[in-house]
Formats: C-alpha cells, sequence, structure tokens
C-alpha cells in the first residue's frame, strides 16, 4: 500500500515529464519552444537551486547567480579561449557548480536568516563586478560571444528541438536528484536547519557544515542552469548575472513557490509568459511582473503552486474520493495504471 | 499535507475565513495572467493551431490554408505577413483583383534600452524611428514612448511597428528581437543602442538572411568592420569614427604631446580611447596612463587621483550619467587645472544641459552639431520639436531616423517587395545614398557608412563646429589590410610608443 502510493507518487510526475517532452516539441513552435519552453527549463532549472535552498533548508540566498555565472564562464573560456573540447568543458562546467556552491556556502556558513542574505548578495555583486572587470579571464563588459554548442553524429544541439530535449531531461534529472537528496538523511538535516538551527547542533550536527553542503547540492542545479544559459544564449557576459538576474531568480522562486523544487519551473514559465507576451497588451511589462509578484506574495504564501497545493488541501473529501476511485480502477487492472 | 505549519487555534481560524476570497482573487489573477499569455499567443501565432488541425478534415478555406503552414513549420514566425502566407489565401477568395505576389503589410522592429541605465537614451532613439514613420503617412498612436506609428505606409504596403525594448544587455537585447523577428514576424529590425548588444544581434540575424537589421546607435567596430553580417546595415559611424579627429587636433593644433585618458571599461570606449591614440600616437605623442574606470561608476575620487601631474590634457569617454558625475568630479576636485577632451557621447546634446558651465569650451569629434546649417538638420529639428516638444537633435534621435527613413527609401524603391529573401531591397539598401540631417551618407562594401563628422566646441550650451571632417570612413583613413589587422582596439591596444 505504502509502496504503491509511493511509487504512483514517483511514476505519475515522471510519465507525464516524459510525455511533456515527447509533445511538446510536436505541438510548439519554433518560437514558443525556444524562448518560452527552453527559457522557462533552464531559469527554472537555476530557480530550483535557489528553491531548494529556501524551501529546504530556509537559506535565502542572493548568491546564486554567482554559482550560475562560474558554470556558464567556465564552459565558455575553456572552449572559446583555450579551445578546450566541448565536452571536457562541459563537464568542468558541470563539476564547477557544486564547487562553487561549496565556496558560497563556505563564506555564509556562519550566518543565517538577514546576515546570510546579505554576505550572498555580496558574493553575487563580486561575481558580477569579477566578470565585468577582470579582463584577461572575462573579457570584461563585452564576455564571451558566438558559443557553439556541439555537434554530436548530425545532431546539432544548437538546433531548438535537440535543444530542448537536452534541458528538459537535464530539468527532470534535476527534480529528481534533489527530490532524491530530500528524501535522505541529508534531506533530514537541511529541514533541520530550516526549522531550528539550535536544535539541530543539540542533536550533534554542525550547521555550518549542513549550511555549506546544502549549497553545495544546490550548486549542483546551478552550475547546470548555467551551461544551459549558455548553450541558449550562445553567449554570457557581465549582464547575464547582473542584479537584475539576482532578483529575477528570487521572482521566479517566489511566484512560482519555494515550498516545492517543481514551483520554480511553474515561476519560470509564468515570468517567462509575462515577459514575451504582455507587452501585446500593455507598455508596462516590467510594471505587470512587479504586480504579479506583489500579488502573488500577499495572496499565496507559497505561490502559484502553494495555490494549488491549498486548494487541494481545502477539498480533501474531492480529492479523497477521485483517489479511491482510482486506486479501485487500478486494482482492477492491476498492474501499473497506464494513462 | 496541509502547506501551513502549525500557528495558534485563532489564527488558523481567522485565516481559513479569509483565505477563501484571498484564494479566489489569486486564482482569478492567475486565470489572468494565463488568458493574457494565451491572448498574446492567439494573436500573434495563427499557425501552430492550424497545424495541430490540419490531419482532421475541414472546410475548403481551412485546408488549402493549412497546406503551406504544415510543409514548412519552422517558418511560423513569419507566416502572418509574408507572400507565402497571403498568395494562397488570395487565390481561394479572389477578392483581390490580380497582384497575388503583393505583401499585405510590413512589419518593422525597434529596438533600443527602454529599460535599464540608458532607458532615457531609449526614448530618444524611439523619437528618431517615429518620426520617420509620420514622414510616410504614419500617425502617433500615444505619447508613450512603447506606442507605435500607425498609417504609415511605403509603395502602397502598410508599415507596421513593433517596438521592444532591452536593458542594455545582450541576453536581454537577442530575446526582445527574437521575439520581434519569429513572433511579430518583422522583416526589419532597427536599432540596437549599445555596442555589445549590436554584436549580439549581428551573430543572431546571421542565421535569419531574409531579415535586414539597421543599426541604430550600436557603435562596436566589428559589428561591420571584421566577420560582418550580410544583413547587417549601419548608416552611422562607430566609435572610433565618431572620434576621428581629435587625437590629430590635439597634437597639431592644441599642442598637447603627453596625455592621460580615463574611459569606461568596455568595448565602446576602447574604440574611442584607440581611435584618439592611433592618430595621436602616429604623430608622436605619448599616452603617460590609461585609467579604465567600472560602467556605471559614481566615485571618480580613486581614478582622478590616478591622473599623472604632468599630463597636458585628459582625454575621457563616457557616456550618460557617467560622464556627468566625471565632469562634476574633476571639476570639483582639480578646477580642470588639466584640460580635458572628449569623447563623442560624453557631451553629447543628451547629457549637454546637465554638465552645464562645466562643459564650456570642452573640445570633441562626433557626429553631430547643432550650427551645421545644413537644411535638413534645421527641418529635423523643427520637426522634432512639433511632434516631440522640448526635444532637439542629438546622436539617437539622429541616428535611429537616419536608420528607418533609409529603409523606407530602399522599400520604396523596391515597391515594398521583400520577395527572394528581400534580395532586391538589400541591395537597394546597400546603395542608399542621401543627404541626412547630418550630412551625406553612403555605404562601402562591409554595408557600413562613410560620413562626415565634426570637430566641435561646446559653447553656450551647443555644440559649435570647428571643421567640418569629411567622408570619415571605417579605418580613419589608414589603410585598410593594416588597419583590420592591428586587430581589435582593446585597454592595451593601440600599444602607443
Amino acid at each position: 500500500m505504502r509502496a504503491s502510493d509511493r511509487r504512483r507518487q514517483v511514476a505519475l510526475p515522471l510519465v507525464a515529464a516524459c510525455v511533456g517532452i515527447i509533445v511538446i516539441p510536436i505541438v510548439a513552435s519554433d518560437f514558443v519552444l525556444l524562448q518560452i519552453v527552453i527559457k522557462s527549463l533552464w531559469l527554472g532549472i537555476a530557480g530550483a537551486s535557489l528553491a531548494f535552498l529556501i524551501g529546504q533548508a530556509g537559506l535565502i540566498s542572493l548568491g546564486q547567480t554567482a554559482i550560475f555565472g562560474t558554470a556558464g564562464y567556465v564552459m565558455a573560456i575553456l572552449t572559446l579561449s583555450h579551445g578546450i573540447n566541448i565536452w571536457l568543458a562541459v563537464a568542468c562546467a558541470v563539476a564547477g557548480g557544486p564547487v562553487a556552491g561549496l565556496l558560497v556556502g563556505l563564506v555564509s556558513s556562519r550566518s543565517s536568516g538577514l546576515y546570510l542574505m546579505m554576505l550572498t548578495l555580496a558574493v553575487g555583486v563580486f561575481a558580477f563586478f569579477f566578470g565585468q572587470q577582470y579582463q584577461p579571464i572575462t573579457r570584461g563588459h563585452t564576455g564571451f560571444n558566438g558559443f557553439e554548442s556541439p555537434i554530436v553524429g548530425g545532431v546539432d544541439f544548437n538546433e531548438r528541438r535537440p535543444l530542448f530535449y537536452v534541458t528538459a531531461v537535464s530539468a527532470v534529472l534535476i527534480v529528481v536528484f534533489l527530490r532524491y537528496v530530500m528524501g535522505s538523511p541529508a534531506g533530514l538535516a537541511f529541514r533541520g536547519l530550516r526549522d531550528n538551527r539550535r536544535r539541530l547542533a543539540a542533536l550533534g550536527y554542525s550547521p555550518a557544515t549542513v549550511t555549506i553542503a546544502a549549497f553545495g547540492v544546490s550548486g549542483v542545479a546551478a552550475g547546470i542552469g548555467g551551461v544551459l544559459s549558455v548553450w541558449y544564449n550562445g553567449a554570457i557576459s557581465p549582464g547575464s548575472i547582473d542584479i537584475t538576474r539576482i532578483i529575477e531568480l528570487l521572482v521566479v522562486v517566489t511566484i512560482g513557490g519555494a515550498i516545492r523544487i517543481e514551483g520554480a519551473f511553474l515561476g519560470a514559465l509564468a515570468v517567462t509568459l509575462l515577459r514575451n507576451f504582455a507587452s501585446d497588451f500593455t507598455n508596462r511589462v516590467e510594471t505587470l511582473v512587479g504586480a504579479a509578484f506583489i500579488i502573488v506574495v500577499l495572496f499565496s504564501r507559497h505561490g502559484i503552486l502553494g495555490l494549488w497545493l491549498e486548494a487541494r488541501s481545502r477539498t480533501p473529501q474531492v480529492f479523497g474520493a477521485l483517489r479511491s476511485q482510482w486506486r479501485l480502477r487500478s486494482k482492477a487492472v492491476a498492474g501499473p495504471p497506464a494513462r | 499535507m496541509a502547506p501551513a505549519p502549525d500557528r495558534g487555534r485563532t489564527t488558523r481560524m481567522r485565516r481559513r475565513k479569509s483565505t477563501g476570497a484571498w484564494r479566489l482573487l489569486g486564482v482569478l489573477v492567475t486565470l489572468l495572467l494565463i488568458a493574457a499569455a494565451c491572448g498574446g499567443d492567439d494573436g500573434e501565432e495563427a499557425t501552430p493551431p492550424v497545424t495541430a488541425a490540419a490531419p482532421e478534415p475541414a472546410p475548403a478555406p481551412a485546408t488549402t490554408e493549412s497546406a503551406p503552414a504544415d510543409a514548412g513549420p519552422t517558418d511560423e514566425g513569419s507566416t502572418d505577413d509574408t507572400v507565402d502566407d497571403a498568395a494562397p489565401s488570395d487565390d481561394v477568395t479572389a477578392t483581390d483583383d490580380g497582384a497575388a505576389d503583393v505583401t499585405e503589410s510590413i512589419t518593422i522592429g525597434a529596438i533600443s534600452t527602454l529599460d535599464g541605465p540608458f532607458a532615457a537614451l531609449g526614448d530618444f532613439s524611439m523619437h528618431g524611428v517615429k518620426l520617420a514613420l509620420l514622414e510616410y503617412g504614419g500617425e502617433l498612436d500615444g505619447t508613450d514612448t512603447r506606442d507605435g506609428v500607425t498609417g504609415a505606409s511605403v509603395a502602397g504596403v502598410d508599415i507596421e511597428l513593433v517596438i521592444e525594448g532591452s536593458d542594455a544587455t545582450p541576453d536581454v537585447a537577442v530575446e526582445a528581437t527574437r521575439r520581434m523577428v519569429e513572433q511579430d514576424g518583422a522583416e526589419i529590425i532597427i536599432g540596437p543602442l549599445s555596442g555589445d548588444e549590436g554584436l549580439a544581434l549581428k551573430d543572431y540575424i546571421r542565421d535569419f538572411p531574409e531579415v535586414t537589421l539597421v543599426n541604430g546607435t550600436s557603435a562596436s567596430q566589428d559589428l561591420t568592420l571584421r566577420d560582418p553580417a550580410p544583413n547587417v546595415f549601419r548608416f552611422g559611424g562607430d566609435g572610433a569614427m565618431w572620434t576621428f579627429g581629435v587625437g590629430t587636433y590635439a597634437y597639431e593644433v592644441l599642442g598637447y604631446r603627453n596625455i592621460a585618458t580615463v574611459a569606461e571599461d568596455y568595448s565602446y570606449p576602447y574604440d574611442q580611447v584607440g581611435a584618439v591614440l592611433t592618430e595621436f600616437c602616429a604623430l608622436g605623442g605619448t599616452v603617460a596612463e590609461r585609467i579604465w574606470v567600472p560602467l556605471g561608476t559614481q566615485d571618480y575620487s580613486s581614478f582622478v587621483a590616478q591622473i599623472p601631474d604632468d599630463v597636458d590634457a585628459v582625454f575621457f569617454a563616457m557616456g550618460g550619467t557617467d560622464a556627468i558625475n566625471f565632469v562634476k568630479q574633476y571639476d570639483e576636485f582639480t578646477g580642470q587645472a588639466i584640460p580635458l577632451v572628449a569623447g563623442p557621447t560624453a557631451v553629447d546634446q543628451s547629457v549637454l544641459s546637465e554638465l552645464g558651465d562645466r562643459a564650456e569650451g570642452l573640445i570633441s569629434s562626433g557626429p553631430v552639431v547643432d550650427d551645421s546649417g545644413l537644411a535638413e538638420f534645421d527641418a529635423f529639428a523643427a520637426r522634432l520639436e512639433e511632434v516631440f516638444p522640448g526635444q532637439t537633435p542629438n546622436i539617437f534621435n539622429i541616428y535611429y531616423y537616419v536608420a528607418t527613413k533609409s529603409a523606407l527609401q530602399a522599400l520604396e524603391e523596391v515597391g515594398a517587395d521583400l520577395s527572394d529573401g528581400s534580395a532586391a531591397f538589400q541591395a537597394a539598401l546597400a546603395e542608399q545614398s542621401w543627404q541626412t540631417p547630418i550630412g551625406p551618407v553612403v555605404l562601402d562594401d562591409n554595408r557600413q557608412a562613410v560620413v562626415d563628422m565634426y570637430l566641435r566646441r561646446v559653447e553656450g550650451g551647443v555644440q559649435k563646429t570647428i571643421e567640418t571632417l569629411p567622408k570619415v570612413n571605417a579605418t580613419l583613413g589608414f589603410d585598410r589590410d593594416e588597419y583590420i589587422a592591428q586587430g581589435s582596439f582593446s585597454r592595451d591596444n593601440p600599444a602607443c610608443g
């Protein structure tokens, strides 16, 4: 019973994701696929790293763009400045994510709350200025243009559909990975850090170490998001990690809801849709994004996802009935539910 | 599963009562947002639904419509207004008499920095775009920068204007342009404003050879000088051209031998400093110190302190508020003990009024002077004041105007025919040669303008001509191969001694 419940919890979203990966490229136009879907996915991955930190470990980090940018820059520098094989560069960049994450964690390990925000903000701004000014390595304000994604056996990852598959599969893997961590004893320690730092310490955990570990885990997602953003933009410059992007990540997570990491993808989708389509009927796109942010914060503590979760918890009988019906049917079929 | 952590009973009850209404509101807003998104989707992109419906048997007109859409699902963005789409539907309905291959309307997309640090400059540039369209029978939709122009037409074809803004970062500029090209079906793009945006857009637009990019004020040399794209046109100068003549004037007339430079730390100021030093050092001048300040610096005291005491002059290349802050602080710290020589945008008309007396007497070179006496300039200034009260000509409104008008003139010459991948249009655009408000313009083989520059001095808050520098080209009169071979200007290129 318990096992089947869990299987359903895991299987259903996975099946939905697979269906999405197959269906979306068929239905969506080139423009929507690239600028809405792929953008939301990589922005969501970067957002997921923040949603994980906020929702699980209670660490509001403003330094995610530093991790994100480190990975993106590592890949761009290795390929465009040093001509290193693209896959090696990608591997280094993906590895660079958690390393940068650990470093950001190390810097902020002894703080929490407001002070942690200030420290990580400093890290984020530092990364921006490093990119802007450390010319010999980062090429300054211009950054790196003309990045070419790899071509493998006739599959050109500069094309939109291959890029979509890579991004979508990465997103699924990131969610699976983060959920796995959340379910592990480490995940319990992260939640302990969020709920009561002192009690966690009393249990023998070191809050500092747990903080560093949480940043390391989030760095995996942020790093992959950074790599994919460079594949998407074909470029990286300090403008990709400036204070506006720091805020954008925070908005994405807040609108989507940090209560679950999937919320980041919802938020990324909402923000991307707003940015792209709101200009058709208003001249004040940024105002609208800001208003949406305020409304969501006012009316739902946990963003769009929170609305859904609350709706579900408010109507347990309906869902309960549906669920029992479902259970009956799946028992009748006696096998994994096929949808 | 309830997400709310345990609170006091009373709080909980109060929450329960109010959340009903709140939730409703929240859901409403969400629905609105989604509806908004879908609304945009439906309006702009008729194609995806058609493709999806294609397998089902549909009434006659729908099937003929869907056939070409099905065949070429990759160019959905442009099907709205282009010949491909118009032709079959005309055949079926047969409302038009003949001329089935005439495009119904042409969409021009204009991009500038409407958000972020250069937002004010973005407003100026859109004034220029709109002025050009007004000359072709358009009417302003409203007074806001993002309000378009309707009713303009060229050779009987309606011109639609789409306006998008960036925040001066390349990423955002590319996304905004992609929206215009692939979603709104823009065939011609006017813009962008800043240098690095231009380089990013060149990379993007290269993949859409049928779309034409007519640069606004992006002054990066390599937009056209190195590795040019066949569908990118620039009807104005670049950062180096705008600074042409200053180095020579400083050496020969002002008698400076040893200078320092203070400039923002990115590609556009590199071009300005590079151009000054190329001339100055070729004559035998030396540079004591090159100081690079981060974009958006507020406090210049430490940089001013780095300026050596024994230099004859300081050349500074900055834009917007940076220029204002620097000049004010330099003035306060040193009383301008060492004379300043300015870069083109540091004393552009758009910032002159803010600088006030501090700008008096500053020497610079640039494309716009207020006393050129050209009839076209005076007419432009009068029209600008008439349509947008209080506005005066500056580099941004003039350059965007020239870009837009060049495109419209070329469109008129080819009868607004953008068939065959805009081949005829792009050829006509490359041949454009006309008297702009700031002098004659003609393009070279890289589709880069050869234009007049002005050596100028600020007097009474306006730019007065010292000397007109005719027909400045992209290599500043130096040998083309040698000039290109010396590489892009950077922090330490040219070496200078």
